[in-house]
């Protein structure tokens, strides 16, 4: 994928003074990777506390910069496009459900990490190891249990019972990944997935476009009028954390039986420069400081088994034992054909 | 001499143009079809799905426009009744929608009909057409209320006072005598806002509902959720096609020359006393409602009210990579850059659009306000993998975010300035030819001068739009202690809980306030500038 | 001295300038008179540069100035309608030519004072021109116009937007102003009285080409041409056969078309004078009558709907009275 030279055209104007250049080159000598900065390519929602990546500085010597892009699927998108010119040395959060299409894209260099014998078999979903599992989230539907006397649902099954009309928001999956996952857990589930969405049109599902429209705009927590909604599994206690005048219990529960699995995954982007350093960085991303870092920043689980939770973790939020999964291939392959399917149901 | 001179003013715009539009989009887009791209393209319009997205996308895109239009240009005869420092003060507040972002003032809305009970039954606006249609005039109200309001005023009353002397009624008059020198500025207007509605996202997915697609939509769904890049570039193509038709017929109006303008003794207006106050009730149940609503909700702690989420932007949350204040800094220092870059390049290219030979004019013309009607996700991936060698490695560097605002803040500076440039009466230029200026020289000193008015009215625009752009800046990588303030809320909004939701809505009402200010005083420079022409 | 060779202007089909020469020497008032449309402001612009011209020269000392851009003539106009900067105050209008002289700011000062005290404007540099009346702005324009010292000065109709008082008032001061600043001027106007008043050369114009021209006195007292007699504001225009014949009887002259100067007739008093006897007066009744102060302006006619005639006489006549009138062939011009 060479291109013409923009050289010509940018010193008319000479912005090139102004373009700082990326990933600057401090020699990393061969004895060490000192002194080396190195760009982590991620996600907006990517977030961790100061000192975390401090931590990591102190002990390497390497600085890290973080860039971040739009969601997991932009950021795989802009990746597959300037592949071979990676925009950053190490990815962090592509998930199962992008998974492979970076791997069919080859983004990734091969990395088996030391910390991977503290991580459970079932996250580690690539045998070639080019990435490498960091966190895990659930999407489950959440209720608001005030509204629900007679109890929650049970299960999938459950919500396209009467009791619970017009009380489900879920996402779109062509625009959002809990959508998605949450298509995936009614394929997971159900053989007649098709006939399950067309239940729950019938039983009045909305649809909103994002989990910002349906968290904060229909669901009851956020002002809305509907109980049930397609969130995450750590919902519950963010809930808590940000609770405002603050409480001691989630006004939410989770549905266990509806939790599809999203597992999030670090790689070294093939064409890095600092090969070494990108490497420690992975390594950091398994141990404790990190690990532990993880649920209160991101929200989302740590994979490492001698990781702590926070008690508001361990007081609000049980962890699914046998989540829903699909493999990641069949997910790529499927997707464009169900989503299509899925909105033949529900718009057709 | 001659061409030296013209061609400083058709270099610059035409480099900044060229390097990070026309070759980053063309880079990408020959990228994206270079498999079976035609096959693909002819495809689309195989698919009735497909073709159904584009036709919609046409039409609410033209009923946005008409009927934004309707409900604003009555707005604008009010305001060009004003006197100019209240001018400056209601042009400054119709911009504030401008720098909401979509998923705040989607939220807002659906309050609104949740109040109302507007959320099903017989008058159902949740999810309808009509929700996009609201919205759109909602955010585009301010274009037409400013770029023709600012026109308007500059218009010499004496004509409309002659006709109706001579028998005229109101609605003959405004006709007959006002509409027509209006023209170019309507249709300057209405151009940006077809072309904000044609490129629309967040309105489209959140209060259309989530079956609703336009072309761009479906790029985004092609490009991200699919991965399908052959397709989206594809819709790109007929995107970017029929943006350049549209804006090739609206050029035409625009070009019909307006009568020359001169210092107006009274504004022209024949706006009743009914009207205003039908107008003004209009314009703040449109504008102030969901406002409110957000001031409310930015209140709002527990059963109480209280300024604590305000106080609480001062801190760093966890979700958010540096205090919620230190985001709406980092808008700031964008906006200014933004604004000094689609001042400098959409001046220029105006200079070029009004004087330049007839085919540069229309190409400037035409060249420059396409990235409005360019999918985000086009500029943001063509910027990706085009400028990543140094000299111009952009990827990494934070120009990157104010130059992509400086894109879409070109076409308003341009949009505006042209109308008023091209109602200087040209014996002013030819009085200072004479008096020994230089071409160059009479730019400098009758066009630029008197092209002010428009040219703080266009960077107010680009201000506003650098503060409150999402879209082009999300498709964007950015270092994450550059973070902006829309991208912020939107960080603050994708985690549950009330504290971080109340912060979100204080944040959005900080937005609003700097913005609005920011305008004010960017148009007070003007006052001082040309003597209150 | 600028001189003019030739020139041509066409607009599409139209010929705007045909062929036009004339020149301007130094310190010279030239007057540019002709009905509007006739091309006499195309040709002021082809003058300052601001029009191309399709063929002919404008030279200035012989040097062809047809390689000079408008600002590098030092040429000076005044619009019509002033065109003053709406955005500059009165002194910033004054000083704009100074400036783009690049002469300094001390030096600027001083002679904005000097040239608004000129043009009776002392004291009005920091006023808006929005602010100023007619009259003011047009000695604003004119100041503006004047300040960079050009060596050829153009005036486009610079009195037609005045009051009749004003214009009065500023017709006779602006030869002496523009004699006192030295300097050759063009004026451009409609106005037959304006144009005696100021010019030292006037040049009559018709549809693009010059058809008169020679000092004041000279063109109206002989305009050779019929369009010419018409707009100097000659209206005794007729036709006089081959023996001498006019409607009203015979005027000793050489057949053709004509016009009788205003001065040429001569009141009998008496009805026994020999002329009224020979047939050489003739009769005729006073349908008008104007008191001019120093004489007396009659519409006569001949004969109830027949030839009507204009004249000025010395003495008052009143209207419905009958008189003889004699008139002297020496006064009477060939026109063609």
């Amino acid at each position: 994928m060479r291109r013409p030279t923009v050289l010509g055209m940018a010193t008319v104007i000479g912005l090139s003074l102004l373009a700082t250049a990326c990933g600057s080159e401090e020699a990393a000598g061969p004895d060490g990777i000192e002194g080396t900065t190195l760009t982590l390519l991620t996600h907006a929602s990517f977030a961790l506390s100061d000192s975390t990546l401090q931590d990591f500085t102190d002990q390497t010597g390497v600085r890290v910069e973080i860039l971040e892009s739009g969601d997991a699927g932009t950021m795989v998108s802009q990746s597959i496009l300037s592949a071979g010119n990676p925009l950053g040395d190490v990815m962090f959060g592509i998930d199962n459900t992008f998974l492979q299409r970076g791997l069919d894209a080859g983004l990734f260099e091969t990395y088996a990490s030391a910390g991977l014998s503290d991580v459970p078999d079932s996250f580690q979903l690539d045998p070639l190891n080019r990435v490498t599992p960091v966190d895990f989230g659930d999407v489950c539907v959440n209720y608001w249990t005030e509204s629900l006397e007679s109890g929650p649902p049970a299960d999938l099954a459950d919500l396209t019972e009467a009791e619970f009309a017009d009380q489900l928001v879920v996402e779109n999956p062509e625009t959002s990944s809990p959508g998605f996952a949450f298509l995936l857990a009614t394929i997971a589930t159900f053989d007649d997935w098709e006939g399950y969405w067309a239940d729950l049109r019938a039983n009045g599902v909305s649809v909103a476009s994002g989990w910002e429209e349906a968290y904060n705009g229909q669901f009851v927590s956020g002002g809305g009028d509907r109980s049930l909604v397609v969130s995450y599994a750590s919902s519950p206690p963010a809930e808590v954390f940000y609770s405002d005048p603050p409480v001691d219990v989630a006004p939410t529960g989770v549905i266990d039986e509806s939790c599809f699995r999203q597992i999030e995954f670090a790689g070294i982007l093939a064409g890095t420069s600092h090969r070494l350093a990108a490497e420690a960085l992975i390594d950091f991303m398994l141990t404790p400081s990190f690990q532990n870092d993880i649920p209160l920043s991101m929200f989302v689980f740590p994979v490492i088994d001698s990781a702590t939770l926070p008690t508001l973790f361990t007081d609000n939020v049980t962890v699914v034992d046998d989540p829903l999964t699909l493999d990641p291939a069949a997910i790529e392959a499927g997707r464009d054909e169900w989503t299509a399917r899925w909105a033949e149901i529900m718009f057709g | 001499m001659k061409t030296a001179t013209k061609s400083i003013a058709a270099v610059v715009p035409a480099t900044f143009v060229v390097v990070f539009f026309v070759y980053p989009v063309v880079n990408v887009l020959s990228t994206g079809l270079a498999g079976d791209g035609l096959g693909s393209l002819a495809g689309l319009f195989e698919s009735p799905r497909e073709r159904r997205v584009m036709w919609f996308t046409v039409w609410q895109a033209i009923a946005s426009t008409a009927l934004t239009l309707l409900v604003a240009l009555p707005a604008a005869a009010l305001v060009a009744g004003l006197s100019e420092r209240r001018r400056r003060i209601v042009r400054a507040l119709v911009t504030v929608p401008f720098v909401l972002p979509t998923v705040v003032v989607a939220g807002a809305f659906e309050g609104v009909f949740q109040r109302f009970g507007l959320m099903s039954g017989t008058v159902r606006l949740h999810h309808t057409v009509w929700a996009i249609l609201l919205a759109h005039v909602f955010f585009n109200y301010a274009v037409v209320v400013r770029t023709v309001g600012t026109h308007w005023a500059g218009l010499d009353g004496r004509l409309e006072e002659q006709a109706r002397l001579l028998g005229a009624g109101r609605w003959r008059t405004f006709t007959e005598v006002t509409l027509p020198r209006l023209k170019p500025a309507i249709a300057s207007a209405a151009s940006i806002v077809f072309l904000f509605s044609f490129t629309s996202f967040g309105v489209i997915l959140i209060l259309g509902g989530a079956g609703r697609s336009t072309i761009e939509t479906d790029i985004y769904r092609f490009a991200v959720t699919r991965g399908d890049l052959t397709t989206a570039a594809s819709l790109a193509v007929v995107q970017i096609v029929a943006v350049l038709a549209l804006i090739s017929l609206t050029t035409r109006l625009e070009r019909q020359r307006p009568v020359a303008t001169r210092q107006p003794r009274r504004a022209s207006l024949v706006v009743g006393r009914a009207w205003r106050w039908a107008n003004v009730s209009l314009m703040l149940i449109l504008l102030g409602t969901p406002v409110a609503v957000l001031v409310e909700r930015s209140l709002a702690v527990g059963e109480g009210y209280s300024l604590r989420h305000y106080g609480a932007l001062v801190h760093r949350t966890r979700q958010l990579p540096v205090p919620a204040l230190v985001a709406v800094r980092n808008s700031l220092v964008f906006a200014v850059v933004a604004t000094a870059l689609a001042v400098v390049v959409g001046g220029l290219a105006s200079l070029v659009v009004v004087h330049g030979r007839r085919a540069l004019s229309r190409v400037f013309d035409l060249g420059l306000t396409l990235p409005l009607g360019t999918s985000a996700v086009t500029i943001g991936f063509g910027i990706l993998v085009t400028l990543d060698e140094p000299p111009l490695d952009l990827r990494t560097s934070w120009m990157i975010i104010p130059i992509a605002h400086a894109l879409i803040g070109v076409p308003f500076v341009v949009r505006t300035m042209v109308p008023v440039l091209r109602s200087i009466d040209n014996s002013l230029r030819e009085a200072a030819a004479v008096l020994g200026a230089a071409p160059a020289r009479v730019r400098r000193e009758i066009d630029l001068p008197i092209g002010s008015r428009g040219l703080v009215v266009g960077a107010g625009f680009a201000f506003a739009v650098s503060i409150g752009e999402f879209g082009a800046t999300s498709f964007l990588p950015r270092r994450s202690d550059s973070i902006t303030a829309p991208i912020a809320l939107f960080r603050l909004l994708a985690t549950p809980g009330d504290l971080l939701r109340g912060q979100a809505m204080a944040l959005a009402v900080v937005l609003m306030v700097v913005v609005a200010a920011a305008v004010v005083a960017i148009e007070s420079v003007r006052g001082t500038a040309d003597g209150g022409l | 001295m600028l001189s003019v060779e030739g020139v041509s202007v066409s607009f599409g089909d139209h010929l705007a300038l045909d062929d036009v020469s004339f020149d301007v020497g130094d310190n010279e008032i030239v007057v540019l008179l002709g009905p509007s449309g006739c091309g006499k402001s195309t040709l002021l612009r082809a003058i300052a540069g601001l029009q191309p011209l399709d063929s002919g020269r404008v030279l200035r000392h012989g040097e062809d100035l047809a390689s000079s851009a408008p600002h590098e003539r030092g040429i000076g106009m005044m619009f019509q309608d002033h065109a003053l900067f709406p955005h500059r105050d009165v002194g910033q209008n004054v000083e704009f030519g100074l400036r783009m002289a690049g002469v300094a700011s001390a030096l600027r000062s001083t002679r904005v004072a000097e040239i608004l005290e000129l043009v009776g404007l002392s004291g009005f540099e920091r006023r808006a021109v929005g602010n100023l009346s007619g009259g003011e702005a047009q000695r604003v324009a004119l100041a503006r116009a004047l300040a960079p010292e050009p060596r050829v000065l153009l005036l486009d109709e610079p009195l037609g937007s005045l009051d009749r008082e004003l214009r009065d008032r500023l017709v006779e001061e602006l030869p002496g102003l523009l004699r006192e600043v030295g300097i050759s001027a063009i004026h451009v106007t409609h106005d037959h009285d304006e144009a005696f008043a100021v010019a030292e050369k006037l040049l009559v114009m018709g549809e693009g080409r010059i058809v008169r021209s020679g000092s004041p006195t000279d063109v109206w007292s002989d305009p050779r041409h019929e369009a010419a007699a018409r707009f100097l504001g000659h209206r005794n225009i007729v036709e006089i056969g081959p023996r001498g014949e006019v409607p009203w009887g015979i005027l000793l002259s050489d057949p053709g078309r004509v016009v009788i100067l205003p001065d040429a007739a001569t009141v009998l008093s008496d009805t026994n004078d020999p002329a009224v006897r020979s047939g050489r007066a003739v009769e005729v009744r006073v349908i008008g009558s104007r008191f001019r102060g120093a004489s007396w302006e009659v519409d006569v006619e001949t004969e109830p709907g027949g030839a009507r005639l204009h004249f000025v006489v010395p003495a008052e006549l009143s209207t419905g009275q009958r008189v003889y009138l004699v008139i002297d062939p020496s006064r009477v011009r060939a026109v063609s």
